[in-house]
Order: C-alpha cells, then structure tokens, then sequence
C-alpha cells in the first residue's frame, strides 16, 4: 500500500517536472507570498483580499492566510491589504528579478465596517474562482441566525438553498436530493460520524471554535470525496497568539468554558461544553422527556519553529464527544455514542511557490442501544478511521495553480444490530483505500477560470469497489466585470454509508458501515450551471441549476422478515432543481434571501417515489439589524412545501396474536392502518419565524454578551407528523423563547 | 432603514400569526379484503379446531378507527383449505365477541374441525369473496423439537437446591427443530406450576408461571418472563423457581393445605408466516425512534393479513418430593 502511495508520488513528480519549462519566471518579474493574521489574536485572516495597487493584480489569502502573487514587475509596488471587519492597510514592497518576495501583514480588526473595501475587493478578486457549488459561512453568519437552544453550524446550513431539512427536531440536513449520510463532515480534515447531539437536535462542533466552513454542495473539486452529496469542511481556530484569554458561557441546556493564549512558537485554544439540565430538549421529543447527558471537547495546538523547520507550521488538534441517555430502569432501553478524534497538520511553504499540506488524522466512532429488558432493539457500531493525505499545490508565474495529492484511509468499521422484526445482523469489515488527484486551475486568463481534474481510486475500501476515475470540472467566465458565469460536473462515489431507514423520523442514531460485499458502491453524477451578479456594490444576486444522477443507493430493506433476507438493497435516485440567492448588506443592516426549487425521486424494485426529504419549494430570508452601543437583532423566517408522507389507505380490524390469545384468535381485534402508496402525499406547507436579540456591555476587565431567542414567533402549528397508533396530530416546535448569557476575561 | 427593516418583520408576523390550515392524511378510500387463518397443532398431532376471520377494509370520519362500529366481517364467503391433497370447505359459524364496545353483533367466522395437522406439512387456503373476488394463501406447520436439559430432573424431580458449583444457578433448556426455515420461526417459552389449596370453602386449583428471573425497578423486586425468543434455548433461575413455588402461600401459615402438582415447559412454535407477522405489528427499535409508518407482514393475495400455523410443545415434569416438603407442601401428582 505504501509502495502504491510512493509510487503515485513519482509519477506526479515525473509529471511535475515535464511542466517545469512553464514555471521559470518571466524576465524582469518576481513574486511576492506571505500570511495575513489578525493584529489582535495572531490567527490567519482568510479570504482576504491582496491587491497590488494600479496593476490590476490581486489574490485572496487561503484558510491559512497564506497568499501568493506572481509575476510581478521587478520594482517597488504598493499593495492593498483588506478584509470585512479590518482596517485596511496599504504597504510597499520592493520586487526583486527572479526572486520571492516574503511580506506578512497584520490587519487590525475595525469596529466600523469599512463597506467599500470589501465588496470591491471581492469583485475584482473572487470571482474568477471556479467555485460553483461553494458556499462560505462565517462564525458571523451562524451566530447571526435565532437559535432555540445553541448556536449552531448545522442550522445554518439549513439556510442555504439546496439545504433542506425533515423538521425542526433535527439538525440533519439533505444537499440537492441526497441522502443525510451523503454528507462528509470534516473537522480539522478529519471526519466526524455522528456530529450530532442528542437526538440530532444540535451539532457537536461548538461554533466558538469555527474560524472558517467551507460547505460544497455539489461537483466539489477533485482534493475531496467519499460522500455524493456534499462536503462540510470546518477549520478550528489557532487561538490567539498575543494574549491569554478566558471565557464562560450559559445557556438553558449546557455551560461552555474556553480558554486560549501564546505558547512559545505557537498558541493554543481549548473548548469545552457540558449539558446539565435537558428537560427544555422535551419540546424537541413531543414532550417526551429524555435524561440526555452529553458533554464535547475541542483542543488545538500549532507552533511554528523557523530554525527547526522554516516555513513550517505544525498543528495538532483532538476533538471529543459523548452523548448518553441514562434511564437507571431495567425495563428502559439506554444508549450512549461517543466520537474520538485525534489529528497532526504540517503545513509547510516551500522555497519554490509549492506548499503542502499533511495530514495525519484518527476519528473513532463508537455508539450503542442497550436493551436491558425493554423491547428496544439492541445496536452497536464502531468505527476506527486512520486517514492520511499528502496536498501540494504549485503556483505557476501565470497564476494558474497545479493541485495533486494522496489519501490513504484504514477503515475498520464493527456493526451489531437487530433489526425492528428481531432479527439479528453482524458486519464487521475492515478496508484500505487509497485515492489520488490531480486537478490544474487556469488562471491565467482575465475572463475564463477552469478548474480540470480527476479524482482516482487505486485500491477500494469495499469488495467491488467503485469506477477507477472521478473526472471534476469547474469552469468560470466573466463577461463583464460585475457578471461571472459557471458551471461545474463531477462524479462521485461513495464506499461507506450509514443506515438511515427513511420510515424513522427521529433516530437514537445512525450507524456506520462500509459497503457489504454483496452490494457495489454508491455513484453520483452531476452537473450545475451559475451565475453570479452584482447589481450594485451592497446588492449581489447567485442563481444555480443543477442536475444529480444517483446510482446503487443502499437503503436498509424494511421488508426482511427473516435472517435470511439481506439488511441492505440498492435503489436509483435523481434530483434537479434551481437556486437563486440574494445578498443586500449595508453598514448596519444585512439582508439576504433565496428560493429553492427541487425535485429528487427515488426508485426502488420499479417503484418510484419522492424521498421524504423532497420539498418542491423553499424560502429563506435572514435579516439583521445593528442598533449600535451594542444591541443587535436579527430575524429569520423560512417557508418550504410540505415533506411527501404515505397516506392513509384505510382502516381494518388486526389480530394480536399471543400465545395467551390462541385459543381465541379474533378476540382481541385491534383497529389498524393500511397505509398506501410509499410518500404519495404531501404535508401542508411549513413556515416559521425566528427572532434574535443580543446585547453586548462590559463591566470593568469583563465582557458580556447576552440575548434572548424566540423559535417560531408567531407560533405556527407546523405538522410533524400523524402518531400512526393514536392519530394524534404531532407539531413541530411551539413558541419557545430561551435566552443566554456569556462572559470573557 | 431601521422603519424597512421593522416593516417587514412586522408584515411577516402578521400575515402569517398562528395561521393553521385543514389537512388530510388520507388518500381515497378503495374497498379490499382482509383475511385472518391460524392452522393450530400440537406435539400429539390430534385434530383442531381450525378458524378463518374475514373483514373489509372500512373508513372513518376523522383519524380514529375505534370510532367505526359498523362491522366489517364478511359473510357469506366460501373458504376452503388444501391439506394433504384433500379440500375442506369451512363452515360459517357466529359466537359472543370478547369485546362488545364497538360492534354489538356476533362475530362471523368460518371453522373446521377436520383437519389433523402433521408436522412439516403444508397446507393452502382460498376463500370467494361474495362479490366474486378471489384471495388466497399457503404455510407450513412447524416440524416436531427434541429439547435437552441442563440438568435431567426427569428421575428426580425439579429441586431448585441443587448444588450450584457443580449445576450453576439456572436450568437451561435448549430445543432443536429440524424444519428448513427453522430459524425464521418465533418460539414462546413458558413453565407453569399448578397447584390446589384445600380452604374452608373446599378445593380451589391455580396455577403460576415460573419468571425467568427476578430484576429489581425503583427498588422494587418483579418477575420477569421472557415473551419470546427467536433462538432455541430458554433459562430459569433456580432462584425464580423456588421463590415462585414458595410466593404460592405467600402470607399464608397454612403451608400443608397446598398440594403441589405437575411443572408444565410448553414451547409454542409459530410457522414463518406468522412470525414475521407478530415481529412485524410488535417491533420497534426504541422508545426515542419515531416511524412514520409501519411495514406489517402480509401473506395473503389479493388482500391483506396472515394465514399461519402454530404448534404446541409440552414436557411435564414433577418437583421433587424433598423439596416440596421441607417448604410444608404436599404433593399431588
């Protein structure tokens, strides 16, 4: 296995080198590379903007700060630095012939929005990127959104067009038609199996960690894969570098405690929640009230050491979670799920315009029903991923970028259960796999941006493991300055799936399992079709269509009566629809609204029918309001068409047999459901809106922020579902006002 | 600005406070058939009664069934079994419903006392709806078992006292059955003391069932009984047995007035079909989980509902006379 990733990198280096001709430097040019942190915290500045002033030559800086110009006149340049929510600094620089110029900038943040740095700076920067599909969400934009219990990443998602969700009960979410196991979760590049609290009602990662998310809903670039639907990549925060800082925080579920500061070489932040009173989460379970108990953890570290390993950043972070419930009744089931990850990053510039990214990453996932002596179903899973990528990227003088890398992933994946009829399943697997890309991004055009590549898959992790080339290809043209157009396609596979039966609308949770052997691997193919306008410097307007065909599905099949039936079949899905968004955003206000609409089928055994997360329309609007002295409201309201449901056929009268009933078989009729065509209905449409106040004060040394949430102001009985025992009418959540309170030293 | 933004929150809120529609989760109602058939049989293959129950599908106003009090049995159906290369028309017969609170009638049901059912057989229904539509089904009776012991008290007699180092603290009874799809097949354990108690009133006779073991809840001791088991094996605490036996005069001085008879393990097989059945209308992964709807097992054509068979299985045994008597009990075999 290693001999293979060895060998792959001579060949990309065989590569490499037959392309060097084109990465001398043109006569009588340099280049200029360095970070942009932040003056207050010392962490990076990401997506900020770098112009060289009167050139027309600009760059962005990547998630690690780090930016990189080349092909710079040989002289003295002055060059712009800019980001929303920093002062702008300008700086001079003298460009050398043949050399790479090294400037770090720090930018201090700004109390007052510096509206015309930013949106120009996007313009005539971003938006040659071929980014179709890639949406970027600020810590900002999450904290921004009303929230009935905590701020959260996962909810957030939910406002983005494409995203949609079963209900208010669940921060699971469903990408353009996929299924919710569809999307990898990456935390530091490692991945998390459940990201999920109690009962999937909020996520593990505590936003106040979040420095940046990257979200790809489709037809991502060929450096990710193993989902079909969409990639979520969370980069923590390094902590801050210049100073020692604490906080604490409450809100009617969990108290959070943070703390980071300066390590010599480095710094380091640590973040810890802890539930102690759940009893609010019974609004979220029809109140019915579960003894939930989690807590989660988050650490990272990164030091840099210049005489040891120049240019070089190490970063090591772990990540802990467990959630349990607890009943202390023998005749009450119990459970508990835990998520273990452990990762080394080694980020290092080298003297040519390479750098390279290494990642070394362990996530454990360990989960469990215990039954005791209810009825419940015993289940239990266990996962242990041990994955490495090796990412280089190669900056050429003409501005277009060469991407290659390796990953290599050993996958034990344990699984026990039972299913609802009592019978009883056991896989237990373990894979390699080993896959490589390769994608080359033409920048060096002033209208056209492409993005072409291929994701391959040298050794699979399951028996019939998928197609060998995952071809990805994202192209961006600019006929104008304010107007960019795009369209993406790529394939997909996926060898690992979770087993999500659609029936359950709300799981204890859902176990992981790498494809049985009987069954081939799952496959996406899509495409998608963009465009992005600024209207005016304060008003932009995105709209997408895409197309999404899936293959080789694997649901869990909810008709084994017997051992003998396979847990686990194949069924096709397809979905397509168009996404529109608008952003409007001044110095106190912000407004940004979009419209979905979708269509995803499914087809099983020559039946099709709409997948219960299929909603045909879909409205968001988020607003919010700075009043200045440190009050801030926001408002989110979201409007969708109903989720497909299996309509009641009709009534008759059932048996219940047991052994005591026998000698009487009829005696004991029961009043049953027929329940008709799979999802050949739908539920009235939902809407709700959100409310969100905070204010932000000091007392001496220490900083509050306080607030209060209102989840579904105007109360809307928005149906969750029908109890199919007792045909009681079941809502989603009520009015619920919560309020919070945190403070930092 | 500020008036934009406090316009618009307020329209919002307006246009759409505590708004609330009609809704419907039912489709359109179409008539169709149920049918409900259990072939019983027993270790000593003697002939039963065998009975099939017949209904429509009904609607209702609303989303409660228990509200419907128009019968929906079927009669005037003919139903006929295939057993054995032989054909059994069923007779239509009523009787007294256990339940009354919904339909006041009798309930119409077709029987037959004619068949024997032999062990791994299979056996076929058709039944003519009056309306000239045809729903059928088939199963197979359960195969004999053979069981074994942990320990044989067969020579002499059940004592739970018996030393635990050499015999452990539960007696183990496994059964093996020798039908293809065995393991499809559900099985219900249960071992049952009966007894008489020579009162001032005369003699009155009982009969308790044997927990699989004590569990303590909220502090509080209770039985419990295993309520079915899909592998072939079962376990009583020897505990449980002698608690159980000693809990019969439980607050009673009068111990010589009981008189302890037979210890009955009776193992009730059902078929495949009437297995899925039960785990089908029983199941549930949790108590969090919430379904949407439910998959119930049907193996009837044209219609819906089970035909299935079962078959009873008994080993009587005797306690141990000692025993009995050091508790105060008389024996009655």
């Amino acid at each position: 296995m290693i001999l293979h990733s060895l060998r792959l990198f001579i060949y990309i280096s065989i590569l490499l080198h037959f392309l060097y001709p084109q990465l001398s430097y043109s006569q009588n040019s340099g280049s200029l590379r360095g970070f942009v942190i932040d003056a207050v915290t010392g962490e990076a500045v990401i997506y900020a903007n770098v112009v060289v002033k009167g050139s027309g030559r600009g760059a962005s800086t990547d998630t690690r700060g780090y930016f990189y110009l080349p092909n710079l006149a040989v002289g003295e340049h002055k060059v712009i630095f800019s980001y929303i929510g920093y002062q702008k600094r300008e700086s001079t620089v003298i460009i050398k012939e043949d050399q790479i110029t090294r400037l770090d900038i720090e930018l201090t943040p700004s109390k007052i929005i510096l509206e015309d740095i930013s949106i120009i700076g996007e313009r005539t920067v971003r938006e040659a990127e071929t980014d179709l599909g890639l949406h970027n969400i600020s810590i900002q934009e999450i904290e921004m959104i009303p929230t009935g219990i905590e701020s959260d990443l996962f909810r957030a998602l939910q406002t983005v067009p494409g995203v949609s969700s079963t209900g208010d009960i669940t921060a699971q979410y469903y990408v353009r038609g996929g299924g919710s196991d569809q999307n990898l979760v990456l935390l530091n590049g490692a991945p998390v199996y459940n990201p999920f609290h109690a009962l999937g009602i909020f996520s593990v990662i505590d936003p106040e960690m979040i420095t940046m998310v990257e979200f790809f809903k489709g037809a991502f670039t060929p450096n990710y894969g193993e989902r079909l639907s969409s990639i979520l990549n969370v980069i923590t925060r390094d902590g801050n570098k210049n100073r020692y800082k604490s906080s604490v925080s409450a809100s009617f579920v969990s108290a959070k405690a943070s703390a980071e500061g300066p390590i010599p070489g480095g710094s380091f932040i640590a973040t810890g929640r802890k539930s102690y009173f759940t009893k609010i989460l019974k609004n979220y379970l029809n109140n019915k009230e579960a003894p939930f108990d989690f807590y989660d953890l988050s650490y990272k570290v990164n030091y840099s050491n210049h005489e040891l390993v120049p240019e070089g950043k190490f970063i090591f972070h772990g990540f802990m979670s467990r959630d349990e419930v607890n009943n202390n009744d023998p005749l009450r089931e119990d459970y508990w799920v835990k998520n273990n990850i452990i990762g080394l990053n080694w980020q290092q510039v080298w003297s040519s315009p390479l750098y390279s990214v290494m990642t070394f990453s362990y996530s454990g996932y360990e989960a469990e029903v215990i039954p005791n002596l209810s009825n419940a179903k015993p289940r239990w899973n266990k996962i242990s991923d041990i994955t490495n990528h090796w990412n280089f990227t190669y900056m050429y003088s003409s501005y277009d970028e060469l991407h290659f890398g390796l990953q290599n992933t050993f996958l034990t994946t344990d699984l026990e259960l039972e299913n609802i009829y009592g019978r009883k399943a056991s896989l237990n697997k373990t894979g390699y796999q080993m896959r490589g890309h390769v994608n080359y991004r033409f920048f060096r055009f002033d209208k056209v941006g492409i993005d072409v590549g291929v994701r391959v898959n040298f050794v699979s992790i399951s028996e019939r493991g998928p197609f060998f080339l995952e071809p990805r290809l994202s192209i961006t043209y600019k006929p104008v300055e304010t107007i960019a157009l795009k369209a993406a396609f790529g394939r997909h596979s996926q060898e690992i799936i979770s087993l999500a039966d659609e029936r359950e609308l709300i799981s204890i949770y859902e176990p992981w399992t790498i494809i049985p052997e009987y069954l081939a691997p799952s496959e996406a193919t899509q495409g998608s079709l963009g465009m992005k306008i600024f209207l005016t410097e304060k008003l932009s307007f995105d709209t997408e269509v895409y197309y999404k065909k899936l293959t080789r599905l694997v649901e869990v099949n909810d008709e084994k009566y017997s051992k003998d039936s396979y847990d686990f079949i194949h069924v096709d899905g397809e979905s397509y629809g168009l996404e529109a968004t608008m952003n409007y955003q001044t110095l106190h206000y912000y407004f940004k609204t979009s419209y979905s609409l979708s269509w995803s089928f499914k087809n099983r055994k020559g039946e099709t029918f709409y997948p219960r997360y299929d909603s045909r329309h879909s409205i968001q609007v988020l607003t919010g309001y700075d009043f200045g002295g440190g009050w801030k409201t926001s408002f989110s309201w979201s409007l969708r068409s109903g989720m497909p449901f299996t309509p009641i056929a009709g009534y008759y009268d059932r048996i219940t047999i047991t052994p005591d009933l026998l000698s009487n078989p009829f005696g004991d009729l029961q009043p049953a459901i027929l329940w008709g065509d799979k999802n050949s209905s739908r539920l009235p449409y939902y809407h709700r809106l959100d409310f969100n106040l905070t204010y932000d004060f000091a007392i001496s040394v220490l900083d509050f922020t306080t607030g209060v949430n209102i989840i579904n102001v105007y109360n809307r009985k928005n149906l969750f579902y029908f109890n199919r025992n007792t045909g009681e009418r079941v809502n989603m959540l009520p009015f619920l006002p919560t309020a919070f309170i945190k403070v930092e030293l | 600005m500020k008036k934009l933004f406090l316009l618009l929150i307020t329209s919002f809120t307006i246009i759409f406070f505590s708004c609330d529609e009609n809704f419907s989760p039912k489709e359109e109602f179409k008539d169709g058939y149920i049918l409900y058939g259990i072939i019983a049989s027993d270790d000593l293959h003697n002939s039963q009664r065998n009975e099939v129950y017949i209904s429509k599908l009904y609607d209702v106003d609303g989303y409660d069934p228990g509200i419907n009090v128009d019968d929906p049995t079927v009669s005037g159906a003919n139903v006929v079994i295939e057993y054995r290369n032989n054909f059994y028309t069923l007779t239509q017969a009523e009787r007294n419903r256990v339940d009354t609170s919904r339909y006041k009638n009798k309930l119409t049901y077709y029987y037959t006392n004619q068949i024997a059912p032999l062990p791994n057989n299979p056996i076929s229904i058709m039944a003519q709806m009056p309306d000239g539509k045809y729903i059928s089904s088939s199963t197979y009776i359960p195969d004999d078992m053979v069981f074994e012991y942990s320990y044989d008290f067969d020579r002499t007699g059940i004592n739970p006292k018996l030393n635990q180092f050499l015999w452990g603290d539960k007696w183990i009874i496994n059964w093996s059955a020798y039908q293809a799809d065995y393991r499809k097949h559900l099985y219900f354990p249960q071992l049952t003391i009966y007894y008489e108690k020579n009162g001032a009133t005369g003699v009155t006779a009982g009969k308790v069932k044997i927990p699989s073991t004590f569990i303590k809840r909220n502090g509080i001791e209770e039985p419990y009984f295993v309520p079915f088991t899909y592998g072939e094996s079962v376990t009583f605490d020897f505990e449980a047995i002698d608690k159980t036996l000693n809990d019969i005069s439980k607050d009673d001085t009068a111990k010589s007035s009981y008189s302890v008879g037979p210890v009955i393990f009776e193992v009730i097989e059902f078929d495949a079909n009437l297995s899925s059945y039960y785990s089908s209308i029983n199941g549930s992964l949790d108590a969090y989980s919430v379904s949407l709807n439910e998959s119930i097992f049907s193996n009837i054509n044209n219609g819906t509902g089970v035909f299935g068979s079962y078959k009873s299985n008994k080993r009587s045994f005797n306690f141990n006379s000692n025993y009995i008597k050091e508790i105060g009990y008389k024996i009655k075999y």
